[in-house]
């Protein structure tokens, strides 16, 4: 397997005739997203984004020297936060539970529409309820976690919502600079933008501190009672703490099982019960400036025009990932892919190589077909991190709407180097660097915390190795190097290559006649 | 000879022909060129020779006066069949077939890389490509299918240009810059030492070795039939600017 030109540009003309036009409308009214929203019905949805997380999950992720107790207690914890935490967003606060991106909560909130304060006020009450909840209620369920402690963020405007259009797995996903912002922000405490600290009421922005243009906010447990009161937000920490508690005792530490994969992960087959613990390469994709691209467009046509770009994109990715490659996509996170490898078990080289060629391929599906195809896209370009390890995967939460989740410092890792670097810039981690050949090693450029290499293709790396060749002074055919000689052979055409071919045995000169190439000279030219 | 698609494609380009040798009637220019002087035949041979060698892309045209192939070379690069169209314009001296013609990056789409000189990737800056030293040229007058050799090195002149691209330098053997090119080619053809020396200090305007002396090389024969034999032939090849510049020591050949 791997990925082809030919192939990779059929694929997306398929898929963009099959598109069909591409409506983006303001939300009017209240509607069940998940319902409304497909891969051409796309609104643009004014809302405010919360992002939250526990930094601990990763490392305890990775490490392997946790007993096998120690490890399904972990999973069990991750399973039961994303329980709990899940039925908060929407039955507490009448949110959006958009999905979990490994230990990441990304919640929206839109409705009532268009009423700034109302919705500024709950995401903030959100963000000051799971601090507490992690405080007083789950660390006093998981005491082995006592350490953990959340950190959120959150910011407020317009997003384009959209779904991803393939069948089984659909997910909803939104584009622009609130559903971004938020995420970035998170370090630790509840943080928030200047744009939703704008929308605030007043004994919420009473709250806050400000240092730059984060504000941050806090409060004790009397204080969030009188607040959540005020909002007529209705939150039980008794019953809460129930649930949390019905949730751990409902899975035996026995019953969560945890293997390693000698085939593809399916997540669907995975649960609380049945886990994958595998050394394996994440790789996280991303389009370099997506969100502004799409913010910036001066018209209807050119956001439709945007959004058909991203369409073209997410499919092509997932099938460079599951058709070319080896690897199982994770998770679509707004204009980023999420894929793991971890194909043949436990052999690190072959993971990180296969990791590798398909990153290079997500570049050239990027730089070569999509923009053959969408040339407005010439200005968009990917990056994309690499890093390899232990990495658990689950698909946990409750019924009907569980998360594909990886979890592991790799994963954390793969998507900081993603996030670090620029278009068409592919950087992998020194554990991923240190698999690869020499002459790919060649390629990257060493930085402070990776390894990278700017503007490779596949064909780069096909030139890259062409060259040892000529170094070698072997002799070469034309053949193997003229396209129309050789490119897109169908059966008609391989009968006529065939005869030409023929003819070419009976008359000199050839094509496939090997001879040595000339010994160049830099210089003056007549 | 040829197949359906090859003799049309020739019978095209005699079309073609006529109604440019028609123009340069017009224009007082007619026998002038290498093309009008053997009634096209040559030419009619060079675009069979393109066709048969699948060269589908380029054509003969008559451009400003003359005739010159252009189109595109596809390059795909491997397995993946990504394909790179190389826009292409060859023109032919008119001495050809006698002198070789010259491959050109119309273009410009390869570009100085890396503060590193155009001339490192072996093109001048008209986008003329450098395919070897002058006094090295692998054309050959005589053979009626030079053109496929010439094309064949164009081809991989192109790929080694894709893989500059990817790695900031030249892939495969090359002589050094300029005037130093030529010096190589001297140290390489003359190898012994003695005889570089020598054969620079007589284009220097220093004495030549007696006629009928032994040879100083050792081997045993005169000067005259042994070592002035390459001395005439290597000046003979070399261009005139670098023999000045090794007259006036600009360029040293003893290293
Ligand atoms: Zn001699």
């Amino acid at each position: 397997m791997s990925w082809t030109q030919p192939k990779s540009s059929e694929r997306i003309a398929a898929h963009l005739a099959s598109l069909g036009p591409i409506e983006i409308k303001p939300l009017v009214r209240e509607a069940d997203l998940d319902a409304l929203l497909s891969e051409t019905v796309c609104r643009q949805i004014y809302g405010a984004h919360v992002y939250a997380t526990i930094p601990n999950f990763a490392d305890l992720s990775s490490d392997t020297t946790l007993s096998r107790d120690g490890y399904a207690r972990l999973i069990r914890c991750v399973h039961c936060y994303q329980r709990e935490v899940s039925r908060i967003v929407e039955n507490t606060f009448d949110g959006v539970r958009v999905h979990f991106q490994g230990p990441k909560l990304h919640a929206l909130f839109y409705r009532p529409i268009g009423d700034g304060p109302e919705l500024a006020a709950r995401a903030v009450l959100l963000q000051l309820v799971l601090a507490d909840f992690m405080e007083h209620i789950f660390n006093e369920a998981f005491p082995a976690y006592a350490d953990f402690e959340l950190a959120s963020g959150s910011d407020i405007g317009d997003v384009v919502g959209t779904k991803n259009g393939s069948h089984g797995d659909r997910e909803l996903l939104f584009v622009g600079a609130p559903a971004n912002y938020a995420a970035k922000m998170i370090i630790s405490g509840a943080r928030l933008s200047s744009k939703i600290f704008a929308e605030l009421p007043a004994d919420l922005q009473d709250r806050c501190v400000v240092r730059g243009d984060i504000y941050s906010i806090s409060c004790t447990q009397a204080g969030l009672d009188g607040l959540l009161k005020e909002h007529g937000i209705a939150w039980s920490r008794e019953k809460s703490m129930e649930r949390v508690n019905d949730d751990r005792d409902a899975v035996t530490l026995a019953e969560i099982d945890y293997s390693d994969a000698t085939t593809k992960i399916k997540f669907e087959d995975l649960s609380i019960r049945k886990n994958k613990r595998v050394v394996a390469a994440s790789v996280f994709a991303d389009v370099c400036g997506f969100t502004k691209y799409i913010d910036e467009a001066e018209d209807d046509e050119a956001r439709e025009e945007a959004l058909r770009v991203f369409a073209a994109l997410r499919r092509e990715f997932a099938k460079v990932v599951k058709e070319d490659f080896e690897g199982v996509r994770v998770q679509y996170q707004g204009d980023r892919i999420q894929a793991i490898f971890h194909l043949p078990k436990g052999d690190r080289q072959a993971i990180a190589r296969e990791a590798f060629d398909a990153a290079v391929a997500l570049q050239s599906s990027m730089e070569i077909t999509l923009k053959e195809h969408l040339p407005e896209a010439a200005a968009l370009g990917i990056a994309v991190g690499v890093d390899l390890g232990t990495t658990l995967a689950s698909s946990l939460g409750l019924r009907g709407q569980r998360d594909r989740i990886c979890l592991g410092v790799p994963v954390e890792h793969a998507a900081a180097l993603e996030d670090a670097y620029g278009p068409r810039d592919i950087a992998v981690s020194p554990a991923v660097y240190d698999e690869l050949p020499e002459d790919v090693q060649v390629l990257f450029t060493s930085r402070k915390d990776a390894f990278v290499a700017n503007g490779l293709t596949v064909d780069s790396i096909e030139l890259a190795q062409k060259a040892k060749v000529y170094d070698s002074g072997a002799k070469v055919a034309v053949a193997s190097v003229l396209g129309a000689a050789v490119v897109g052979l169908g059966i008609v055409a391989a009968a006529a290559a065939a005869a030409r071919a023929e003819e070419q045995r009976r008359d000199k000169p050839r094509l496939d006649q090997t001879f040595t190439p000339s010994r160049t000279h830099g210089g003056i030219c007549t | 000879m040829g197949s359906a698609p090859e003799q049309r494609r020739a019978a095209r380009l005699q079309r073609a022909y006529a109604r440019g040798i028609k123009r340069l009637e017009l224009r007082g220019l007619k026998g002038r060129h290498w093309f009008d002087v053997d009634n096209g035949s040559r030419l009619a041979h060079d675009a069979t020779l393109l066709a048969k060698l699948g060269f589908d892309e380029l054509t003969h045209e008559m451009r400003d006066g003359t005739v010159a192939i252009v189109g595109t070379i596809p390059l795909v690069t491997g397995a993946s069949r990504v394909t790179h169209r190389i826009a292409i314009e060859i023109r032919f001296p008119p001495t050809y077939p006698r002198e070789e013609p010259a491959a050109y990056d119309i273009t410009h789409r390869f570009k100085a890389h890396d503060g590193k000189p155009l001339a490192d990737r072996h093109l001048a800056e008209d986008g003329c490509c450098c395919l070897w030293l002058r006094s090295r040229s692998e054309w050959d007058p005589r053979d009626p299918d030079a053109l496929a050799h010439f094309l064949r090195q164009v081809v991989v002149f192109f790929e080694r240009q894709l893989i500059y691209d990817v790695l900031g330098r030249w892939a495969g053997p090359e002589y050094a810059h300029g005037n130093e090119g030529y010096a190589e080619d001297v140290r390489e053809t003359l190898r012994d030492r003695n005889m570089i020396a020598l054969f620079e200090a007589i284009l220097r305007g220093g004495p030549k070795p007696p006629r009928r002396a032994p040879c100083p090389c050792g081997e045993g024969r005169q000067y005259v039939s042994c070592h002035k034999i390459v001395f005439d032939t290597l000046r003979r090849r070399l261009p005139l600017a670098f023999l000045n510049a090794v007259h006036n020591g600009a360029t040293r050949l003893v290293s």
